[in-house]
């Protein structure tokens, strides 16, 4: 490695992680020494990481108190180093981190609520789109109409969990003294921003499982079969209502 | 075989009738659509890092070790703790 490039690694190494601080010998001593001087910018970047998260996890943050969360945040960081400039990214894999860190395990639905509020962040930020082009549509012959493939809003997801993770979402709220309203689960959630606002419902089993079959690119005929359908009736309301409500956007014709 | 065929047929002939209707309602959503996304305040401080609220947070040269964090969630709903199947 060229040694510029070293120098910087070596430094980069020493910033993110005391455990490396004594890789960084090319910092003077000034009238602090090199290990406290790298010690600020460690606690800059670590409080930066901290705040990132916190700002897309609070319920997280709110359910297990402030020296937890911010322990959490800094092993996340190291394990998951942030893959972008934009910190908006950064806590994609927080619920999975919490799956398996051991300090959670005793709070077994907080990694499902990580995953619910980014989704709830990831909607946040996603792409509008257009409502479903319903003249395509009736241009597909009937007979293939189990084959065409329809497709999610952009700022559509599916969130789901055998913990009751919407009422404790909703319980933890600023405004709510964290008691939820349910203590059973399973929540099957769509979270959704068909215009500004985020919005989030339960579905039920049948529902969730068509738009789940849906977003993984499933033909109409595959989905409806997927989610248990029998009658037309039940299909056709389902399909409507989540056309109408904007949930399916797109589809791609056979 | 083809009582699926009919029932996809008419699931998505529903969906057509629904156009209509739909097309109508989204009319006057536009016009009354005067509000817009602005985007970076709601999530503001993100991507720099040196906000208000953040640039001294870490400036402290005490030490602060990890070993003084309490491994200790402080959930606010304990009575759901250990609940790890439904009903």
């Amino acid at each position: 490695m060229a040694s510029l490039a070293r120098l910087q690694a070596d430094f980069l190494a020493a910033v993110v992680d005391a455990a490396n601080a004594d890789r960084a010998p090319a910092i003077r001593a000034g009238s602090l020494g090199a290990a406290q001087r790298l010690a600020v910018y460690r606690r800059n970047l670590h409080a930066n990481w901290r705040a990132a998260l916190e700002d897309t996890h609070p319920v997280v943050a709110r359910l297990v108190g402030g020296a937890f969360f911010g322990e959490a945040a800094r092993l996340y960081a190291l394990a998951h180093p942030s893959p972008s400039g934009d910190l908006n990214r950064f806590g994609e894999h927080f619920g999975a981190f919490l799956a398996e860190y051991p300090h959670a395990q005793d709070v077994p639905y907080l990694a499902d609520v990580a995953r619910l509020e980014w989704a709830w962040h990831a909607c946040f930020h996603a792409a509008t789109a257009m409502p479903l082009d319903f003249a395509a549509l009736g241009a597909v012959p009937a007979e293939r109409h189990g084959e065409i493939r329809f497709s999610l809003h952009p700022a559509a997801r599916l969130v789901e969990s055998v913990h009751p993770i919407l009422a404790i979402w909703e319980a933890n709220q600023p405004e709510r003294d964290g008691t939820p309203d349910r203590f059973e689960g399973p929540d099957r959630v769509l979270v959704h921003r068909p215009d500004l606002d985020v919005e989030m419902q339960i579905l039920d089993a049948p529902a969730f499982a068509f738009l789940r079959a849906v977003r993984d690119g499933q033909t109409f005929e595959a989905a409806a079969a997927s989610a248990g359908f029998e009658d037309a009736q039940a299909l056709g309301a389902t399909l409507q209502r989540f056309v109408a409500s904007r949930v399916i956007v797109a589809f791609a014709a056979p | 075989m083809n009582t699926r065929r009919a029932m996809l047929q008419s699931a998505v002939a529903g969906v057509l009738a629904l156009a209509v209707a739909q097309g109508a309602a989204a009319q006057s959503k536009e016009k009354e659509g005067a509000k817009e996304k602005c985007y970076g305040i709601a999530k503001a401080g993100q991507n720099d890092c040196g906000t208000a609220k953040h640039t001294c947070a870490g400036k402290s040269t005490k030490a602060n070790a990890p070993d003084e964090w309490k491994y200790v969630a402080k959930g606010t709903c304990q009575s759901l703790g250990g609940k790890t199947t439904p009903g």
